[in-house]
């Protein structure tokens, strides 16, 4: 079975839309655990911060979604579900 | 509005690097002051923010505010010395401002100072202040700031 597509979610306590969009996010992985994986990154901490330089996020929340080493989508900012719905589309690939 | 590693610095404000507070010119004699979008970065996420009465008397570089936010508890500093005349009771039911807005509606104090015309003339104005925070922000090894959807400078 091919490896599960991972969603990252960037986050931080003082963004009012990061709670939404990962909300959202996850209600998504949950109807299709099997192809994708959900990981939080929380900006608060260093760790968190790091990651998010070396993807050069400015803007909170951002949803990265990957295959591996390569990116193969990025919503910044809230998402619209037809938004998230799309990252089904790389599931036919 | 002066840029550096995704912070903002809005061209008509006056900078205390080493306070890392920002200062408008209210045209009246007063002053407002704040924190600078790269010390709300590194504050993180504030909780609570207590500035002193106004009507209390400060002193150059001393504090008129506390500020407490998830990793960091400190002093916001007046680059001089003058009497509090008005504090933003917004701040009160809401701290979060000073992270989502901290040039407009994150004021923390106004202040009249008691030399305005000489305590500016020592602060860096816009642009200017950016190769004092480009040392700064290397010191304490910040990589950018990052701005909450909505943030609103």
């Amino acid at each position: 079975m091919a490896d599960k597509l991972l969603i990252r979610v960037f986050t931080h306590p003082a963004c009012s839309g990061c709670g939404p969009a990962l909300r959202m996010v996850w209600e998504m992985v949950e109807q299709e655990k099997e192809v994708f994986s959900l990981r939080t990154v929380k900006l608060e901490n260093k760790d968190g911060l790091q990651e998010a330089y070396r993807e050069g996020i400015k803007t909170i929340p951002t949803i990265i979604l990957s295959s591996g080493e390569k990116e193969l989508e990025r919503i910044v900012g809230s998402p619209s579900r037809e938004q998230l719905a799309a990252f089904k589309s790389h599931l036919k690939r | 509005m002066a840029e550096i590693k995704n912070c903002l610095l809005p061209d008509d404000l006056y900078y205390s690097v080493e306070n890392n507070v920002w200062v408008r010119d209210l045209g009246d004699g007063t002053i407002s002051l704040g924190m600078t979008d790269i010390a709300q970065t590194l504050a993180g996420s504030v909780i609570h923010c207590k500035p002193k009465a106004a009507g209390k008397k400060v002193k150059a570089n001393k504090s008129i505010a506390t500020v407490e936010s998830g990793k960091w508890v400190g002093p916001v500093k007046c680059p001089f010395s003058g009497e509090i005349v008005a504090v933003n009771e917004q701040l009160a039911q809401d701290a979060t401002i000073l992270n989502k807005s901290p040039y407009k509606e994150g004021w923390i104090v106004k202040v009249r100072p008691d030399n305005l015309e000489g305590d500016l003339a020592n602060l860096a104005k816009g642009a200017d202040a950016i190769p004092g925070f480009e040392a700064y922000m290397a010191e304490k090894d910040l990589g950018e700031c990052i701005h909450c959807e909505g943030f609103d400078g």
